[in-house]
């Protein structure tokens, strides 16, 4: 009994950090900080793991999270890093982008996800895209506080 | 007592989660309930988001994202800008094509899972304000639909890929813009 209690909390916990960004929709890239690069990472409607919010890693650190529908900006030091969104049961993709002073680097996040018969495997692909399109489709997105 | 406990972490762990919604099923269609079809484009532009860097110097693949770019104006125009429209609600529409995947009518039909895929996004502006008033991803696919021999057939035969993408575009545009969800 107990554990099934201990299952349910963990559970209702696990729910808790789940849902939707609640800041406010893109509106414009902001300017980069002084010296720094800016990456711009975001993640479209998608059905797999909408209920999921992906944490996000920096060479292994993490940054912060990320909803379905969320962007999120975050200022990063000149120079290659490795950035990788995790969640439960995903499978591992880090990709290694480079960032240069004064720039934004603009990332989309796609749920890939392959089913079978024995149960399917998902993984967060990152891809850079041009500011043109991230701006475009960052306004289906709203801001991760 | 432990029944007790169970009701406890039930009762807390509705409590918490009531605080913070889950947004399992977001409202995805902006102009729900708005008549769509009073939509008209002052003002419409189409965006080339693709980096094809890759694509230079390459007349093929230069040939057919111009065909398709002609042809999308013309059926966005076609849908957006039409003169007959009575009580027109005005909008800025811009189109940013996000991605472009084309190879020719023949294998598209061999390849399942679409060889030729337009992705977009359509962004609705209120022209007074420049107010987002409504964006959409939309995709198009055109791909095989069976049968080795009768594919190839196909494909030789129905090579005007360019216009069924940029229908397919537009069509698929209209059906989120109609969309109660």
């Amino acid at each position: 009994m107990k554990n099934i209690a201990v299952l349910l909390l963990v559970v209702f916990i696990g729910g808790c950090v789940t849902g939707a960004p609640q800041g406010d929709s893109f509106s414009a890239v902001r300017d980069v900080p002084q010296g720094q690069s800016q990456l711009y990472l975001y993640r479209l409607h998608g059905a797999v793991g909408q209920a999921l919010k992906y944490k996000v890693f920096i060479d292994g650190e993490q940054k912060g999270l990320l909803g379905n529908r969320g962007y999120i900006v975050i200022p990063v030091s000149p120079g290659k890093h490795e950035i990788e969104l995790k969640a439960p049961g995903y499978k591992k993709n880090p990709v290694t982008f480079d960032f240069e002073a004064g720039e934004n680097v603009f990332i989309s996040a796609i749920t890939d996800y392959k089913g079978g018969i024995l149960g399917g495997s998902a993984k967060v692909v990152l891809t850079e895209v041009t500011k043109v399109v991230a701006e475009a489709e960052m306004t289906t997105t709203k801001e991760e506080i | 007592m432990s029944r007790l406990f169970l009701c406890f972490v039930v009762f807390f762990g509705l409590i918490a989660c009531s605080t913070q919604p889950l947004d399992l099923n977001p409202i995805s269609n902006p102009l729900k309930g708005v008549d769509t079809q009073r939509l008209v484009a002052s003002d419409l532009s189409i965006l080339w988001g693709v980096d094809d860097s890759s694509f230079q110097g390459n007349p093929k693949y230069a040939d057919s994202k111009d065909a398709y770019l002609k042809e999308l104006e013309r059926v966005l125009i076609a849908s957006f800008q039409r003169a007959d429209v009575a009580e027109p609600i005005d909008v800025s529409l811009t189109f940013t094509i996000s991605l472009y995947r084309r190879i020719g009518a023949v294998q598209a039909r061999w390849i399942e899972g679409g060889g030729n895929t337009i992705k977009g996004t359509a962004v609705f502006r209120n022209p007074q304000d420049n107010s987002v008033m409504a964006a959409y991803v939309v995709e198009a696919v055109y791909g095989s639909d069976g049968g080795l021999i009768g594919a190839a057939l196909q494909g030789l035969a129905d090579t005007d890929v360019e216009s069924k993408l940029a229908e397919q575009t537009v069509q698929n545009l209209r059906k989120k813009l109609s969309s109660k969800r």
